[in-house]
């Protein structure tokens, strides 16, 4: 009976099982060729080396997902064939690795447009030299460094940080985490970049009303109004949820805070002066 | 349907959205109230507007409530307008709004954005202009920018006051128009 040939870890298979979170919930998929006249499979894995402990058979398929691996271990793993004439004496090329990367939070989960933050990946199986990605190319991340297994700090930029620059688009983003040997963990809706309000004031033909959303503000905004990015009209200044459009969804941030003073935080009446009131 | 169609058809809902309220218009005299309270009326400031006047004028009137048009004369290159009303909620109490027939020229449709300040009854915020790369309009005679509707909540004579006020025209940004001179008006209640 010959042995599988070209086993491999499966970077993209069944990434959802990868999200599971506690100590023992670790994943390794792997997959290999099929050998000529094999009915069947067995995966062997342990911790150390060609000295497995532990055996799976997955009958005629040929990848698997193993579950249940302790975090932050290297796992060793290797495949024989078998049929009705026995098992292949030998095993297959042997394959190693942590297993996949889990994330279970980021903190913190949310910040504005504009804003340089610090976050905090939890979560499990992330080696020192892990890169991270977020699917906002918007959002820059400046540094990553992996802390512990189980934690990964780094430093997000959320454009726009000046004029004149597209912003990231609002919503909640994936975030993925991924090993040195390119094994790969996602969460979804990980993070969530926040309008920024104070970008709503976007009249400057007076000193007197800037700082208070008005109908000269919405006479600039309906100016722009229909500019997609890369085309003429397009102002990024306006275009205050980044989805690349000026349209109505970003007028509409001006209508609901019309008149409206910049209080540090919003948009009020009540900080209003009283040249305005 | 293709995306752009597919957000020009949303973009045109938010813009219905963004209108809070709209009213109807019509002419004629006002009738007393019912319950025999004030009748509405409204005095302009200017009855005779020129040429670059923007200047309030007379709707209809029904009971204790008047339609106030804004209205723009002989003006060129307008693209919008904003501005701020003032006047005293203790007599006046604002209704709604309705478009007028000056910056829906050419199939435009254009943003109305009226909103009462939540902080302060007698202070109306008004925007409206047109919408995207589209030329702005050039007024000839007089036409409406936008009518404003009024209660009348006591007998006396209410003004109205104009503040912030500009229009614009069509520049990328607007720019706004100098040399227009603005007149409001009094709502009266008898």
């Amino acid at each position: 009976m010959p042995v599988p040939r070209a086993l491999t870890r499966s970077f993209a298979l069944l990434s959802l099982l990868a999200l599971a979170t506690v100590a023992r919930a670790g994943t390794i998929s792997i997959a290999w060729d099929a050998v000529p006249n094999a009915t069947g499979y067995r995966v062997y894995y342990g911790t150390a080396s060609r000295a497995y402990t532990q055996v799976a058979d997955v009958g005629p398929a040929t990848e698997t997902t193993i579950q249940n691996l302790a975090d932050c271990t290297t796992w060793y793993v290797a495949v024989k064939a078998y049929n009705s004439a026995g098992e292949s004496q030998s095993f297959s090329d042997e394959v190693s690795g942590w297993p996949r990367p889990a994330i279970t939070s980021a903190t913190p989960a949310a910040a504005k447009q504009g804003d340089q933050v610090a976050v905090e990946i939890r979560g499990a199986n992330f080696q020192s030299g892990a890169s991270v990605e977020i699917d906002n190319p918007r959002v820059r991340l400046d540094s990553v460094s992996t802390v512990a297994c189980d934690r990964i700090q780094m430093l997000m930029t959320i454009e726009p940080t000046a004029a004149n620059v597209r912003p990231a688009a609002i919503g909640k983003f994936s975030l993925t985490v991924v090993q040195p040997d390119n094994v790969f963990g996602t969460r979804s809706n990980a993070f969530e970049v926040l309008v920024n309000p104070a970008r709503f004031d976007i009249n400057r033909s007076d000193e007197t009303t800037t700082g208070r959303l008005d109908g000269k503000d919405t006479v600039w905004m309906a100016r722009l109004f229909g500019g997609q990015e890369d085309g003429p009209l397009y102002d990024p200044d306006a275009d205050f949820n980044g989805d690349g459009w000026v349209d109505g969804d970003d007028l509409a941030h001006v209508a609901s805070n019309l008149g409206g003073c910049w209080n540090g935080t919003g948009w009020s009446p009540a900080a209003c002066p009283t040249s305005l009131r | 349907m293709t995306r752009c169609t597919v957000r020009a058809a949303v973009n045109a809902m938010l813009l219905v959205l963004l209108a809070t309220s709209c009213g109807g218009g019509g002419g004629g005299e006002s009738t007393p109230p019912p319950g025999g309270g004030p009748a509405a009326s409204f005095a302009p400031d200017q009855p005779s507007p020129g040429a670059n006047d923007v200047a309030m004028a007379r709707g209809s009137a029904s009971a204790d409530v008047v339609t106030v048009d804004v209205n723009v004369t002989d003006t060129g290159d307008v693209y919008g307008a904003a501005f701020d009303l003032f006047f005293d909620s203790a007599g006046v109490q604002y209704v709604n709004w309705s478009a007028g027939n000056l910056l829906e020229q050419g199939g435009n449709s254009p943003v109305y954005n009226v909103r009462l300040d939540s902080s302060d009854a007698g202070h109306l915020l008004v925007g409206a202009s047109r919408t995207g790369s589209v030329p702005p309009v050039d007024v000839s005679g007089t036409k409406t920018l936008v009518r404003l509707t009024f209660r009348v909540k006591q007998t006396g004579s209410f003004p109205l006051s104009f503040a912030n006020e500009a229009l614009f025209d069509g520049q990328n940004p607007p720019r706004e128009i100098s040399g227009i001179s603005w007149f409001a008006g009094s709502v009266t209640g008898q």
